[in-house]
């Protein structure tokens, strides 16, 4: 980016283009054609510039990003309604019409000609991205160059929101296997460095639970689960308005009815679903997957295939993972050992093909965890018998156990479902806990896991047979193993590198909507005593405090509270600045 | 001289704190007075010759920073304050006026280390406070609105105790007349036709009469008066006057958006009337001199925020508690009963008034049997009255009410007579049809009961308090005098308890109750002794109170002769 002037210069100094025309209108204001495209009125062309700005709602307080120049009408206006200004241009032509030969705008802003590879280094842009601009498009400039005008788009938001932290709600279910991935997601949001609302549900599952099995009927079952449900909807909808947060992720499950993102739409948030389910089972992503900013799903192939025809426009393919603080290896006691000690080990639900398929392992000092276990002969297999186990437990079933059995679930195949594509998290989860995991091949579980050397894999009953017959008798091997698979677990595949997938994903596409509505700069009380230094009233003030919380008002409200200083005259002008707050929310209320 | 006057509400009540504004220019003519006020207030305060500079200090952006969630946001937030507060302090003001229901205004003051402040303020130790009677019942008349008779005019301009200034101040000029003209012009109105304004917004839906019924009202006036109507407001409300096209397409002028507040106060002085729902327009009319129906419905009070001045109408649908939205939860539902018709017959005296001088009589039809109208008039008691058009039987309420502010101005009011309150009683309660002197009696003998049992009370904290006193300055056990003020506490909640008992005692509980927590210092003795002294306040206010009973009873007996 270079001032105007110096552009002015450089431009002047080439031969004019032939692809601009300069026109004079009926006004006798110059305008400029392009292939056929008139870049301004040919009636009013400072009227149509003010109306753009007028309608664009700008904050004058922030910088704005124009991309095009056209004869710069538009830009001449902002500049002389205060605004910083910066403008690319893609076309030298146009560019050199506006600042050298037509000179109808005005110096005072900042501008690019050309292409935008070399932008993404600029210093300049890269400080103007950091000031989060607001984005105003120059409408012909966009008819005449639309992938230029999205690859800015992306280019800005992607300097912009570069290590910025941003507000994140995450939505859980009641219950089921999306419940824990949702703790794992708003953790890994948190280690970030983002500000996180995890607007859990899992409260209300033993309400559920009573309310529905106190009924034989289903229709009044069905009811009262409905009302359930629509009041955690709103709940949910109330929490996470409240929380105000840039984008909310709502996981499957959770109880939320469809417009529920239309509505934080209207706030001006981000939403995104995660549907952490095999669709092939699940339908109900019909239901969701377009009424969502972004759609996520753990099934590449066919699916997203599916999902393009249905008109879903943002939907990108993130696998689950493993959370190093959850998924780790872990000390047993001596009773623990006697538990969950064995040779083969299974933990998960007894879907049909694990039932079938583990009654050929019955030979095996084989234990078996979690519930609808129902062949009869497993029985002698089943631990713990039709209870659920807690993360803590799995962690502790991986380190008792040889060897960790994992089965994709399906409904269709009484083994290995060779059509499997949703790869589980507990190949992640194990493999994070150092445990060794012989898995069937789901498909695409070779691009996370090399399948001899990592999770060594399976086809079949007499196949899982030899590679247990093998690895039980090579120790060391299997140590090995495992080793690997944790290294590639914890460097590939934690949930903060699905957070982050995510978060770049949603900035590519629309992170010019977070722009437009502005991020919340997130800084902590000790970095902006740094900032300000102790040399000001107010840096030696928030020196005194604790460092590691953030610096927002709901938080300082509560630091004051601590009373570290209280009748110093910065902590007086935060108790006024609370009061300020407070009556205006007296005279909002009222005014509702 | 350097004064401050603080006034960080809404525009409407900056026009009601110009009274206040004069009577301190009248007490310090060559003072240099400044408001601080929030940008929607600047105009107002631009057009009032008493004021000599305006800071504008708006609040609102504060909160939105605060609220942001934004680390900059509030580092701005804290930077606007802090430059704020060095401004004020850097002026030296010699003394402030707090005419504003917060902490944080009180709080702004005690940062700007300005040495006197009338209103709301902070001690040194950082306690919030109020001197003097009239800051004092500017505050908890808000609590305790059925009971409040006086507009907040009346109230803000007694801090000047001394104030006869009854005049809201608007300066229209020349410039803003010649604007508005030509703004009319250019709507093909011409300088002799009869305009009617109409402001359709207001700041809750359920202070909004519906569009339909304005549309309706507007066909009425129209057709009877010759009226060209104009709707006025903000751009936002455009759509409000959309609304009423739709019901009376091509019958008014839409100017939303079109006139800047000086604009908009010159099309009102030359109005016959504004038709308006509880807006800062109809302050500004007010100002302007433009006679106003106040058509009140929802969540308005407006005894205490109606427009101030004579000749102008509120109508509203009878509720328990005449002219306060407090007890109203059907808001919406009753926008719909107040009928075009209704208001009609509002306006009818509104313009019949402004032309004669006097009030046409208004019969108690079946058709208005459900509805108060009421007529602006300023009382001989010096503030503003709110006299029923419809004569009907008073109620216990109304009895309580006029008593209570017969009380006020006698205890507040130094200029206050008997003989004034006589006159301002005969000439309201005219107003009213019953009920018999009998069972107006038997209210004022309740009542002077139950204010002599609080009298009790409050006599008893006295002497509680007083034997407090004396212990401490005799330097008694520590143990006993916190028995002593345990005692005072379960004193003070036998009187909370008298007011629920006694709805009509609670003005005068709480007041105490209040001051009591404004107590100021740390000195124990000091705060005993004031402790004394409120409840002296307290049973001289129960006695006052009781004689006022008696007064209206005597007044009451006259008139129902007459």
């Amino acid at each position: 980016m270079r001032p105007a002037p110096a552009w002015r210069e450089e431009l002047a100094r080439e031969a004019p283009g032939t692809e601009a025309v300069v026109e004079m209108g009926r006004k006798g204001q110059p305008t400029l054609r392009v292939e056929g495209v008139y870049l301004h009125s040919r009636y009013d062309p400072e009227r149509e510039a003010a109306q753009l700005i007028d309608s664009a709602q700008l904050d004058p307080k922030r910088p704005v990003l124009v991309v095009g120049l056209g004869l710069g009408y538009h830009v001449a206006a902002l500049v002389q309604r205060g605004f910083t200004v910066a403008v690319l241009e893609p076309c030298r032509g146009i560019a050199r019409a506006a600042l050298a030969d037509a000179a109808v705008v005005a110096d005072g802003f900042d501008c690019w000609v050309g292409g935008l590879d070399a932008l993404d280094g600029n210093e300049a842009f890269q400080a103007l991205a950091k000031r989060m601009p607001q984005w105003l498009v120059h409408p012909p400039t966009a008819r005449l160059h639309p992938q230029y005008v999205g690859e800015a788009a992306e280019l800005l938001a992607r300097c912009a929101l570069r290590g910025t932290h941003l507000s994140v709600a995450v939505v859980g279910p009641m219950y089921g296997g999306s419940l824990p991935i949702t703790d794992y997601l708003a953790r890994a949001f948190e280690k970030l460095g983002h500000r996180v609302l995890h607007a859990g549900n899992g409260l209300a599952w033993p309400l559920y639970d009573a309310a529905t099995k106190s009924l034989q009927s289903a229709q009044a079952q069905g009811q009262l689960g409905g009302l359930l449900t629509h009041f955690l909807n709103e709940w949910s909808y109330a929490r996470v308005a409240e929380f105000a947060p840039d984008i909310c992720v709502v996981m499957a499950q959770a109880p939320v009815n469809p417009s529920f993102a239309a509505r934080l739409r209207e706030r001006g948030i981000i939403t995104a679903f995660w549907f952490v389910e095999n669709w092939r089972h699940m339908p109900y992503w019909r239901d969701v997957a377009r009424e969502y900013d972004f759609f996520f799903h753990i099934q590449p192939g066919a699916f997203e295939t599916t999902l393009d025809e249905i008109g879903c426009a943002n939907h990108a393919f993130v696998q689950t993972g493993c959370d190093p603080s959850i998924h780790r290896p872990v000390e047993l006691t001596e009773d623990e050992r006697d538990e969950f000690g064995c040779d083969l080990s299974f933990a998960g639900a007894g879907y049909p093909n694990r039932n079938a398929f583990f009654r050929g392992l019955t030979d095996y000092d084989f234990k078996i965890w979690g519930v609808n276990w129902t062949a009869r002969e497993l029985a002698g297999k089943v631990q713990r018998r039709e209870q659920r186990f807690t993360p803590d437990d799995f962690m502790k079933m991986v380190a008792a156990a040889k060897i960790n059995l994992n089965l994709h679930s399906s409904t269709q195949a009484d083994g290995v479902d060779p059509k499997c594509d949703a790869v589980n998290p507990r190949v992640f989860e194990i493999a994070a806990a150092g445990g060794f995991q012989l898995c069937d091949p789901c498909i695409g579980l070779e691009t996370h896991f090399d399948l001899e050397d990592e999770v060594p894999a399976y086809t079949d009953l007499a196949s899982l047979r030899a590679r247990i017959d093998y690895y039980l008798a090579h120790p060391g091997e299997r140590v090995a193993v495992a080793k690997r698979a944790q290294e590639r677990a914890l460097a590939e595949h934690t949930y903060e590198h699905r957070a982050q997938q995510m978060l770049d994903f949603i900035i590519a596409r629309q992170g010019h909507r977070l722009l437009r509505k502005g991020v919340r700069v997130q800084r902590t009380i000790g970095e902006t005593a740094a900032m300000l230094g102790k040399e000001s009233a107010l840096g030696a003030y928030l020196a005194q405090l604790p460092p590691a919380l953030l610096f927002t008002h709901d938080v300082m409200k509560e630091v004051i509270n601590l009373d570290i200083d209280a009748t110093s005259y910065p902590a007086r002008v935060f108790n006024y600045l609370t009061e300020v707050r407070s009556f205006a929310e007296i005279l909002l209320k009222e005014d509702r | 001289m350097r004064i401050l006057v603080v006034q960080t509400t809404r525009m409407g009540d900056v026009v009601q704190t110009t009274p206040l504004l004069r009577a301190i220019r009248m007490r310090f003519p060559d003072a240099q007075i400044d408001v601080l006020v929030r940008r929607m207030g600047k105009s107002i305060a631009a057009r009032n010759p008493d004021v000599n500079g305006i800071i504008v200090y708006d609040e609102d952006e504060i909160f939105l920073d605060m609220r942001s969630g934004d680390s900059d946001r509030l580092l701005n937030a804290y930077r606007v304050a802090d430059e704020r507060i060095s401004q004020l302090r850097e002026t030296k003001y010699d003394r402030a006026y707090n005419v504003t229901h917060s902490v944080a205004s009180a709080m702004l003051l005690k940062l700007a280390e300005i040495p006197e402040v009338i209103g709301a303020h902070l001690s040194d130790d950082w306690q919030f406070l109020l001197r003097g009677p009239w800051t004092t019942y500017f505050f908890m008349s808000v609590l305790h609105r059925e009971f409040n008779d006086l507009n907040l005019c009346d109230i803000t301009r007694h801090f000047e105790p001394e104030s006869d200034a009854r005049e809201l101040v608007f300066d229209v000029r020349d410039e803003d007349r010649e604007a508005i003209t030509t703004l009319l012009r250019d709507h093909a109105i011409n300088e002799g036709t009869p305009i009617a304004v109409m402001q359709l917004g207001a700041s809750e839906d359920n202070k909004r009469w519906p569009e339909a019924s304005f549309a309706e009202l507007a066909k009425r006036m129209h057709a009877q008066y010759g009226f060209q109507i104009v709707l006025v407001g903000i751009n936002e409300e455009a759509p409000l006057g959309a609304n009423f096209e739709q019901n009376a397409p091509g019958l008014a002028v839409h100017l939303y958006g079109k006139s800047s507040i000086p604009e908009l106060a010159a099309l009102l002085e030359r109005a016959s009337i504004l038709v308006t729902n509880d807006t800062g327009t109809m302050h500004v009319a007010a100002a302007a001199g433009c006679p106003i129906t106040l058509v009140s419905v929802g969540h308005v009070h407006f005894r205490e925020t109606g427009p101030y001045g004579e000749g102008h109408c509120a109508i509203e649908w009878r509720r328990a508690i005449m002219g306060s939205g407090h007890h109203v939860p059907t808001g919406l539902e009753e926008r719909g009963l107040i009928r075009p018709e209704h208001v009609a017959a509002a306006v009818a005296h509104t313009l019949a008034y402004r032309k004669t001088g006097t009030l046409p009589d208004l019969e108690l039809t079946p058709e208005l049997a459900q509805l108060d109208l009421l007529f602006t008039r300023f009382a001989p008691d010096g503030c503003l009255e709110y006299y029923p058009l419809l004569r009907r039987p008073l109620s216990h309420r109304d009895f309580v009410r006029t008593v209570y502010r017969c009380m006020w101005l006698a205890w507040m009011d130094p200029n206050y007579t008997a003989e004034a309150e006589a006159k301002a009683l005969a000439l309201l309660l005219r107003c009213y049809r019953g009920p018999s002197a009998a069972e107006v009696a038997q209210w004022a003998a309740e009542m002077r009961t139950a204010l002599e049992e609080l009298a009790a009370l409050a006599q008893r904290g006295h002497a509680d308090a007083g034997a407090l006193l004396a212990h401490v300055s005799g330097g008694g056990s520590m143990a006993e005098a916190k028995d002593k003020v345990g005692a005072l506490m379960r004193l003070d909640d036998d009187m909370r308890i008298h007011s629920e008992l006694h709805p009509a005692c609670r003005p005068l509980i709480v007041t105490a109750r209040h001051e009591r927590d404004a107590l100021e210092g740390g000195d124990v003795a000091v705060l005993t002794e004031t402790t004394q002294r409120i409840y002296e306040a307290c049973c001289a206010r129960a006695r006052l109170l009781q004689e006022k009973t008696l007064a209206f009873e005597k007044v009451w007996i006259g008139v129902s002769e007459e």
